[in-house]
């Protein structure tokens, strides 16, 4: 039992949150990276939103623009994960939600959903 | 194909069974050479190494194509470039719910829609590799221009009925 709290305290160690200026700058890394870098931080997205009429230039203008966060960071134990929820704007100008994934100890990130809230009714 | 502990099963895109990246807003683009994840839900996470250089290749081969672009690729090539629609609507000449519609391929435009569409791209986007062209286009469009000595234009018609710029002296 001891072990296994010090075990997930380790994890958490590893795991920990980035401060909002960390998260914003190992996004646009994933983002700027040239070909040929190496980079941890690549883009991963999840696939599943074009009918929405959102496309990946969406995301990359909301990411590089200036989102809040839309709720504080959770924790996701069964992935080990930190889940970001991002109040972003679309190129169009229209609100969009941006989840981030992030695995701070590999440092990569997934967007694992987006939409705009009109959308969600 | 690889299965993973967190239930992720890894695939590696070929050419022979490449990646359909739908999220780019086109539905003809695949990609070669990424690892691309499906989750037990059915659904798919693709790790894309340098997205940007992607998006502006992919930008530069609809441009640089001889095909007229279709509404999608308006799409596309706006979104490239940070434009809102009624902004790039004034680009083209057109009014926001027409480039709307034509976006969306629920109305024809001219091939001059889509030719001003490319050039605008050209000229507006930031894209590094674009600025040979963009200086090309230019070079093109200042071998035309003339030095204007007065501020009268006149214009000259031949027998024929062709009309011509009548050079003035300065």
């Amino acid at each position: 039992m001891i072990i296994c709290q010090q075990a997930r305290a380790a994890y958490r160690q590893a795991y920990r949150r980035v401060s909002s200026v960390g998260f914003r700058r190992l996004l646009l890394d994933a983002i700027e990276k040239s070909p040929g870098v190496a980079n941890p931080e690549t883009y991963h997205a999840r696939f599943d939103h074009l009918e929405r009429g959102l496309t990946t230039d969406d995301v990359i203008h909301g990411i590089e623009g200036s989102w809040h966060y839309e709720k504080r960071p959770i924790f996701n134990e069964s992935h080990w994960q930190w889940k970001y929820q991002l109040a972003a704007k679309t190129i169009d100008d229209e609100d969009l939600t941006i989840i981030v994934a992030v695995d701070t100890a590999n440092r990569t990130f997934e967007v694992i959903t987006r939409w705009t809230p009109k959308e969600m009714d | 194909m690889d299965t993973q502990g967190n239930g992720l099963i890894e695939h590696f895109a070929t050419e022979e069974k490449p990646f359909h990246f739908s999220d780019s807003g086109l539905d003809n683009v695949f990609l070669v050479g990424i690892r691309y994840f499906e989750r037990p839900d059915g659904t798919y996470v693709a790790e894309i190494p340098a997205i940007k250089q992607l998006l502006n290749l992919i930008a530069s081969d609809l441009v640089f194509s001889d095909a007229q672009l279709r509404g999608s690729e308006i799409r596309f090539l706006r979104k490239r470039l940070g434009l809102k629609s009624v902004e790039m609507a004034k680009h083209l000449s057109l009014d926001g719910s027409t480039l709307s519609r034509i976006e969306k391929e629920k109305q024809d435009f001219s091939v001059q829609v889509s030719q001003l569409m490319k050039l605008s791209y050209i000229l507006l986007c930031e894209d590094m590799e674009m600025q040979e062209s963009k200086k090309r286009l230019l070079q093109i469009i200042n071998d035309h221009i003339k030095t204007r000595n007065s501020t009268k234009i006149v214009m000259k018609v031949s027998p024929e009925n062709q009309w011509s710029e009548l050079a003035l002296a300065a």
